[in-house]
């Protein structure tokens, strides 16, 4: 074997770290280039260096693959209602429950102190994420992300960091514990902001889309209105938390349906508003099966039907979606970029 | 696009950019003419060259300009569009504006240390 055929073995061996996707349309060029460049500098190796990079490149190529299964239009839709909705739903329980002015719950009453002038902990990660969308609604998409980030680590902080600082408040084997979580938001809350903040940092600008993100920030704080005042006609409380949110699937419901209804009618005159109420809506509808999921897996009946089935559901769209996005893509690669030996390429 | 909080280009997609200023050029071409222009400063790596002309291309700030085979190589050509040229102009003015500031205040420093 001549110096050249192992060189040129060692270079595809390395872009096979790329995927199959990205090896069609670009790995005849690249080997050409590393080939070219190896002659020129009377190489019969590769320089130092050279195949770690190419290694590196080719996993974030193959991470980015995964993302970009989603076409790109319906990646900054998703990506803008995404954060839209995590900024609505942040400011309305900021503002509604962690310092609402209604009947909320009194920490002092059990020898707990509160979080300042909120209620508990649980208002830095709202607040962390209103933030985050502020700085991606003026398009300092690197700060937004970094802020998307932090909101994501609140979420996963939030109940060890509370634990600890709240177990000597009470007396009594992990009293104080048990009370201080009483007041955080719900795991289901957590879940859900900290998997919106990631999707968020996915893309490299939150809210490219802004009108997408505007419109999904605007429907979440009216539809948690709504439901808070539905709520106050109930019940006669105009406290809603975000855990009887989550056990409140007949709202959630109604909302989902309404978000349906008002993405078939804009469906023609304003495909961007169809697709951000269709993502919103899908991403509820995702919420509430999972919630529903967690808390009523185990009672029998229509509770256990609709989440083991709602969750089935989205997991075999959104397959099935990625799958065909990902075959159509692959072969538009290959058409489109001639191969010089396309039988090594694949993968 | 290949910017951060202050839209400001990273060095070595301003170098692929200038490169391409020149006319169109093939990827070992681009790599050459950035080290050129770099004063070797800045040796763009195959792996790290097409991540960059791949975005770009994305960004429609470069765009792929024809392919040819020379010693059983593929090369394919790349040319910057109008709008990466308007782009590299545009990183060209604020990086000329800065150093002029630098220079200002090392002139003012100069006629302070001399009075």
């Amino acid at each position: 074997m001549s110096s050249e055929t192992t060189l040129e073995a060692r270079y595809r061996n390395a872009l096979r770290w790329y995927p199959p996707v990205w090896r069609a349309a670009n790995g005849d060029a690249m080997l050409g280039t590393l080939l070219e460049q190896a002659a020129d500098e009377q190489r019969a190796h590769p320089a130092p260096g050279e195949l770690a990079d190419l290694r590196i490149h080719g996993m974030r190529e193959r991470a980015r693959a995964t993302v970009t299964i989603v076409p790109v239009d319906g990646r900054r839709t998703a990506s803008a209602a995404v954060v839209g909705l995590g900024a609505g739903f942040s400011l309305f329980f900021l503002a509604a429950y962690e310092f609402g002015p209604f009947d909320r719950p009194n920490p002092a009453e059990y020898g707990l102190p509160t979080f300042g002038a909120a209620l508990s902990p649980g208002a830095v990660v709202y607040a962390v994420w209103l933030v985050a969308f502020v700085l991606a609604a003026f398009r300092w998409d690197r700060t937004a992300r970094v802020a998307l980030g932090a909101a994501a680590l609140a979420s996963a902080l939030l109940y060890p960091v509370t634990v600890s600082a709240y177990s000597t408040q009470v007396d009594g084997p992990r009293a104080g514990e048990t009370i201080a979580i009483a007041f955080l938001p719900t795991p289901a809350t957590l879940v859900f902001l900290g998997a919106l903040a990631i999707i968020g940092t996915i893309g490299r600008a939150p809210l490219e889309s802004r009108s997408a993100g505007l419109t999904a920030f605007g429907l979440t704080v009216v539809a948690l209105v709504g439901t808070a005042v539905q709520n106050l006609v109930r019940t006669g409380s105009g406290a809603l938390s975000d855990s009887s949110l989550w056990h409140d699937e007949r709202s959630l419901g109604v909302v989902i349906a309404a978000l349906a209804v008002v993405a078939m009618i804009l469906r023609r005159r304003a495909p961007s508003g169809a697709t951000t109420c269709g993502a919103v809506a899908c991403l509820l509808f995702a919420m509430l099966a999972g919630t529903l999921l967690v808390a009523k897996a185990d009672a029998p009946g229509l509770n256990a039907l609709i989440s083991f089935g709602g969750a089935a559901v989205v997991v075999v769209i959104v397959a099935s979606a990625a799958m065909l996005a990902y075959r159509r893509r692959l072969r538009a690669a290959r058409a489109s970029s001639r191969s010089l030996d396309s039988a090594d390429w694949e993968a | 696009m290949f910017v951060g909080m202050t839209n400001e280009l990273r060095e070595p997609t301003f170098f692929v950019l200038a490169a391409l200023a020149g006319g169109r050029k093939h990827g070992y071409g681009i790599i050459k003419d950035a080290r050129d222009l770099s004063a070797g400063r800045v040796t763009l790596n195959v792996g790290t060259l097409y991540s960059a002309l791949e975005r770009l291309s994305g960004d429609g700030l470069v765009a792929r300009d024809s392919e040819e085979v020379v010693d059983g190589r593929l090369r394919r050509y790349f040319r910057l569009t109008d709008d990466g040229a308007a782009l590299l102009a545009e990183e060209a003015d604020r990086l000329e504006a800065r150093a002029a500031s630098a220079r200002e205040r090392l002139a003012s420093r100069h006629q302070a240390a001399l009075s």
